[in-house]
């Protein structure tokens, strides 16, 4: 068998198309959240969350046990659910003369198990007799909808390993999933194994299936792969091959994909994200992406099969249906043995039945079986309706119920326990906005006289929250809200690292790179100069050498060998010391280079590269290669002049020898002109120009509505955590900066606006920045509440004076912030601010301490609006804070990139703490306890499972129960309606979202004093519930 | 001027949201396309609306356009490799007659 272009072409797209439901998984290094259901978010939420739970065997919302506590402890709302219970209840047929609206109330609020679900095996004349207290009725089972059930349940999209296992109690999935991983391991890994699988360069699938036939493991299993892996070589064609022997028809294929891929999520997820991650060192090293996993899945998923079918046992889709079609009774009797669903009292009669095939023997217990089910079922349901019957006073009217009532009843109430969790999702998310709605000022910011003693700007993140009511709090500062990478987009090589790291969400890709530069020298020891000492050398006497780095150029360049064949022992060293020691001082390389700049450092590495190709070619001594000769070498390699002639003599070597080292340097080290124009493009990429950097500082500026009255500080806050021995730290940073700290991206923007040049510019655009305005950089540590400001020697000597007065503000701030947040960490209550902060301190360097901060945890609101719109209440640290005034934004313009960018991201924040706390097991990762580092970039539980995603237990649940209210995010924009519904109509990804209400959207409108909500699709709206004029006191959420 | 020579091509022009860009373009390479162009941030209107296309904050939400010249006997393939993409997502392929002077650059000889 050998596919067609075109048909191998369509299988990789339908793979592509099949996995999209699976979220990416990033590697750890850099924790990024996700929805888990991000590949459903096309259809409206509820009903992405039952096609989720059912792909994906999890569970969506909360038990009712947890809603039901909430309601005690008033954070729902439940007027909201009676009403939209009414509202159900109008749509449905309900029965004459029974209240099933308190039937509803009941069920919801008071029961705490849930009504059994209907049953092909009880029928409603059979639950009127039992309530009757009669014998039931018997009833002859349809063998024909059992057949059907069977279908559906055992057929179509499943995968054949999870049928047979129903159907035979065998464990193909089991071991499935365990040969999968192990293989995935193996290949994956990036650095954790000391045993590394061979031939991994030629992919996955590739180097997979060479080791196959000589894997011991699969042997002893019985495996045999020589026919399977014959049949077509490539991994497109071996998944057709085992589709087809499998019998599964061609309709099914793509939804086929989706289980197999949703069994082992977390390794689907990695292998996803990693296939389109174009530049990730591995991926490029190392490829294997989906269709190389489905493939690796479906060998071993048919070699476990047909194992199975050796036993004589059904192994296709044929021979599933026939089973079914001819042997029901058999059938039905497996599943309900093997899937846990057996009458504990029947177990054994049905095991000796099941193992003794004998059909007469089947039949018996078939009836048998299905007379003792119907009347256990009867019991268990009458029971259950009884006491619901009895709580609402009703037991007269539900005995003189006819069947066909009881049947409406019954409908009823199951569709309710059906929809429940959306209804209570509903309640809470209405006490919320209500609770939000109550804090509202829409009220002008008092005039003032003088200007604010300074200006902090924060990320969004929720847990500036604190800090910035705190520090308004004891001072005359003005706090801002920003996406913590300040609308910069960098790629940060960072001083002593070899790789670019993204300093911006995910959603974008930096075009310009940003060097970490140092004047502390770079060789100490003369002596140990070596070739690229000597480049370095060279560079310094160059423009803007001094400082670039070796990592910098190698990487920029593509020069691998830079950092292998030519870092000399002097460099390694001071790396070394780099890792070690503290870090220097350092600056940040944000300009643009010029074209005479960039050529000095392209010539010199060339320089460089050259002697060493000479030395290594013809074996010379660094003191015999002169400059003519190299540069000779240069122009002739590159073909701007031709000096062979001249270069032979000099070399002391045959012209034909010389054209060998030309080849050679024009090849291995890449001395020509293709590769010249590369590297200059590469150079290209550093830095900004003066215009991009003054359209970065105006845009950040005007979108958060800091145009005029600057302050004498601006304080520019990114944020990070720092805890020990915690692979989540990441998750713990800030997301607006690609999982990473955000200082650095605060430097950037405070560096940019620290320049005249740059003010000048910004000045032209409408916001004038006084001279004596200074932006200093800081970073607010989450874990300790600590404030530390950076690039202080930048400060002019004017301000010196007020520094002190600054950083006391500061440090007042984190304590109170301190204060407030360390009860929930803890039992222990600090008396003053002063200790919360020092027990806070400790939490972060404790390496037992399982949860130093509860990171972004009960998030709930993305307010976009003014300051003073929420300045006067506390949020509890449970708000996203977008600065906003729509006055500023006539064209929506920052509106617009505030939704896609800012809001797209706390979705996705919001999102994954919903579903790891509405079900930690399977959409979270577990407890932090039992996991293990997998492969250097994930975790697995124990010593091997899946990779786990989202949040630990530690992250969202506290005692068991969720610390995280699961509830939506709840966006609020302070505009005009048509301004807000305008920017929302714009932009397709958002108005999606909104309108399959992934994010409840809410409008303040401060002209006409209306909230506005989305819901059901259309807009309602209400006048706030408090008088504007007069601040509240301040209240917690 | 010496006479131009001509040769005719099939050009593709791919329509897609900016988030599968990479799916694409891997399908084109393993087509065996030797080369496209991909133009950033285009808006337009379509079946869904109208597609703005001044967002700055969201590159995965855009929408671009892949241009490739290719060989007649690729589009069938490419087409039928694309076929279940375009069924789940939004977007559309124009496929017209160009011609070109280079061919090298575009189909081995």
């Amino acid at each position: 068998m050998s596919l067609t272009l075109g048909e191998k072409l369509k299988v990789r797209s339908m793979i592509h198309v099949a996995a999209e439901p699976v979220p990416f998984f990033w590697p750890m290094r850099s924790f990024i959240h996700h929805n888990p259901l991000h590949g459903l978010e096309d259809l409206p939420f509820d009903e992405a969350t039952t096609v989720g739970s059912e792909i994906f065997h999890a569970r969506a919302f909360l038990p009712r046990s947890r809603y039901q506590d909430y309601l005690a402890e008033g954070r729902i709302d439940q007027t909201k659910i009676d009403s939209l219970l009414e509202d159900f209840l109008k749509q449905e047929d309900t029965p004459e003369g029974l209240d099933t609206l308190a039937w509803c109330k009941q069920m919801l609020y008071h029961e705490q198990t849930p009504l059994s679900k209907s049953d092909a095996l009880l029928s409603a004349t059979q639950i009127k007799a039992a309530l009757a207290n009669e014998a039931l009725p018997e009833e002859e089972i349809d063998l024909k909808t059992l057949r059907q059930d069977l279908h559906e349940r055992l057929l179509g999209e499943r995968p054949l390993g999870e049928a047979i296992d129903d159907l035979f109690g065998s464990k193909i999935t089991e071991d499935l999933n365990e040969l999968v991983v192990k293989s995935c391991l193996d290949f994956y890994d990036e650095g954790q194994s000391v045993w590394k699988m061979p031939m991994r360069e030629q992919g996955f699938f590739n180097a997979w299936k060479k080791l196959a036939r000589r894997n011991i493991r699969f042997t002893l299993l019985g495996l045999r792969f020589q026919n399977i892996l014959e049949a077509d070589g490539t991994a497109e064609g071996t998944i057709i091959h085992v589709l087809r022997t499998l019998g599964i028809e061609q309709e099914h294929w793509a939804g086929y994909f989706t289980r197999e891929l949703a069994q082992l999520h977390g390794w689907s997820g990695f292998i996803r994200w990693r296939e389109q991650a174009k530049d990730y060192h591995f991926n490029k090293t190392f490829p294997g992406d989906l269709v190389d996993f489905v493939a690796v899945r479906m060998t071993l998923a048919l070699a476990l099969i047909q194992a199975h079918g050796r036993r004589g046992l059904a192994s296709s889709v044929g021979e599933i249906e026939e089973m079914i079609n001819k042997r029901t009774e058999d059938a039905f009797l497996r599943c309900e043995f093997h899937h846990r669903k057996v009458l504990p009292t029947m177990a054994h009669k049905l095991d000796v039945a099941i193992s003794r095939g004998n059909d007469n023997l089947i039949q018996r217990t078939f009836i048998e079986y299905t007379k003792a089910k119907s009347a256990s079922l009867a019991k268990q349901q009458t029971k259950r309706l009884r006491n619901l019957a009895h709580s609402v006073d009703q037991e007269d009217h539900l005995t003189s119920l006819d069947v066909t009532d009881l049947e409406k009843l019954l409908k009823v109430l199951a569709k309710v326990e059906n929809q429940e969790g959306m209804f209570w999702l509903r309640g809470m998310e209405q006490y919320a906005m209500q609770q939000v709605g109550k804090q509202l000022n829409l009220a002008p910011a008092p005039k003032r006289d003088e200007r604010p003693f300074a200006q902090a700007l924060f990320c969004i993140d929720t847990r500036s929250e604190r800090l910035r009511r705190n520090l308004e709090s004891i001072g005359d500062y003005q706090t801002f809200g920003i996406a913590g990478f300040f609308g910069v987009p960098v790629s940060f090589i960072e001083l002593g690292k070899g790789s670019e790291t993204h300093l911006c969400p995910v959603i974008l890709t930096p075009k310009n790179v940003v060097i970490e530069i140092t004047t502390d020298a770079l060789s100490e020891e003369q002596d140990t100069l070596t070739t690229l000492d000597k480049a370095l050398h060279g560079l310094k006497e160059s423009v803007v050498s001094p400082f670039v780095t070796v990592e910098a150029i190698g990487l920029l360049f593509g020069l691998e060998m830079i950092g292998k064949t030519l870092a000399p022992k002097g460099y390694a060293k001071w790396r070394k010391k780099l890792i070690n020691k503290e870090k220097p001082e350092t600056l940040l390389l944000l300009d643009k280079l010029d074209r005479e700049q960039a050529e000095s450092i392209l010539q010199t590495v060339q320089r460089a590269l050259i002697i060493k190709g000479i030395k290594q070619e013809l074996g010379m001594t660094a003191v015999q290669i002169t400059d003519e000769i190299v540069q000779g070498l240069r122009e002739t390699a590159m073909g701007l002049s031709d000096d062979t002639a001249k270069l032979a003599p000099l070399l002391k070597i045959e012209p034909a020898r010389l054209e060998n080292l030309i080849k050679h340097l024009r090849e291995d080290y890449r001395i020509n002109r293709e590769f010249a124009d590369n590297q200059m493009d590469q150079l290209g990429r550093i830095g900004f120009t003066l215009d991009e950097q003054a359209n970065f500082v105006a845009t950040a500026l005007s979108a958060i509505g800091l145009t005029k009255d600057f302050a004498r500080f601006v304080v520019i806050t990114g944020h990070g955590s720092f805890t020990d021995n915690n692979p989540y730290e990441s998750a713990l940073d800030c997301g607006a900066c690609g999982g990473n700290h955000g200082l650095v991206s605060a430097r950037v923007i405070a560096q940019m606006a620290n320049r005249a040049e740059v003010r000048a510019r910004v000045k032209k655009m409408g916001i004038t920045i006084p001279e004596d305005v200074c932006f200093i950089p800081a970073l607010h540590n989450t874990t300790t509440d600590e404030v530390k400001l950076h690039d202080l020697d930048r400060i002019p000597p004017s301000h010196l004076f007020y520094l002190d007065w600054l950083r006391k503000g500061l440090s007042g701030a984190s304590h109170l912030a301190a204060q407030e947040r360390l009860p929930t960490l803890s039992d222990t209550q600090p008396e003053t601010a002063i200790e919360a902060f020092h027990i806070a301190q400790r939490n972060s360097t404790d390496w037992s301490q399982v949860r130093p901060e509860w990171g972004l945890s009960r998030n709930c609101y993305f307010i976009i609006g003014r300051r003073e719109l929420t300045r006067h209440h506390s949020l509890d640290g449970r708000s996203f804070l977008q600065s906003y005034d729509y006055r500023v934004d006539p064209k929506r313009r920052l509106l617009e990139s505030i939704l896609t960018g800012p809001l797209v991201v706390g979705q996705w924040i919001n999102m994954e703490h919903y579903f790891s706390a509405v079900d930690n097991e399977q959409f979270g990762s577990g407890s932090k306890v039992y996991h293990n580092v997998a492969g250097k970039f994930g975790v697995m539980t124990g010593n091997q499972s899946d990779l786990r995603t989202g949040l630990p237990a530690q992250t969202v649940l506290k005692n068991g129960k969720p610390f995280h209210q699961p509830v939506r995010l709840m966006a609020l924009i302070e505009a005009p309606i048509e301004h807000a519904q305008l920017a929302i109509e714009a932009v397709a990804s958002v108005r999606s979202l909104v309108k399959n209400e992934w994010i409840r959207m809410m409008v303040v409108d401060p002209e006409t004093k209306l909230i506005h909500t989305f819901e059901g699709g259309t807009w309602t709206n209400q006048p706030l519930p408090t008088d504007p004029s007069k601040p509240a006191e301040t209240q917690a959420v | 001027m010496k006479n131009l020579n001509l040769h005719p091509l099939k050009k593709l022009e791919i329509v897609l949201a900016g988030e599968h860009q990479a799916f694409v373009t891997d399908l084109l390479d393993r087509a065996g396309v030797k080369g496209y162009t991909i133009i950033n941030n285009i808006s337009g209107k379509g079946s869904h609306g109208f597609h703005a296309g001044h967002v700055t904050f969201n590159e995965d939400d855009a929408l671009i356009m892949i241009i490739a010249a290719v060989p007649e006997e690729l589009i069938n393939p490419i087409l039928e490799g694309l076929a279940p993409f375009y069924d789940k997502h939004s977007g559309v392929v124009f496929v017209s007659d160009i011609q070109v002077t280079r061919v090298v650059k575009f189909k081995d000889e």
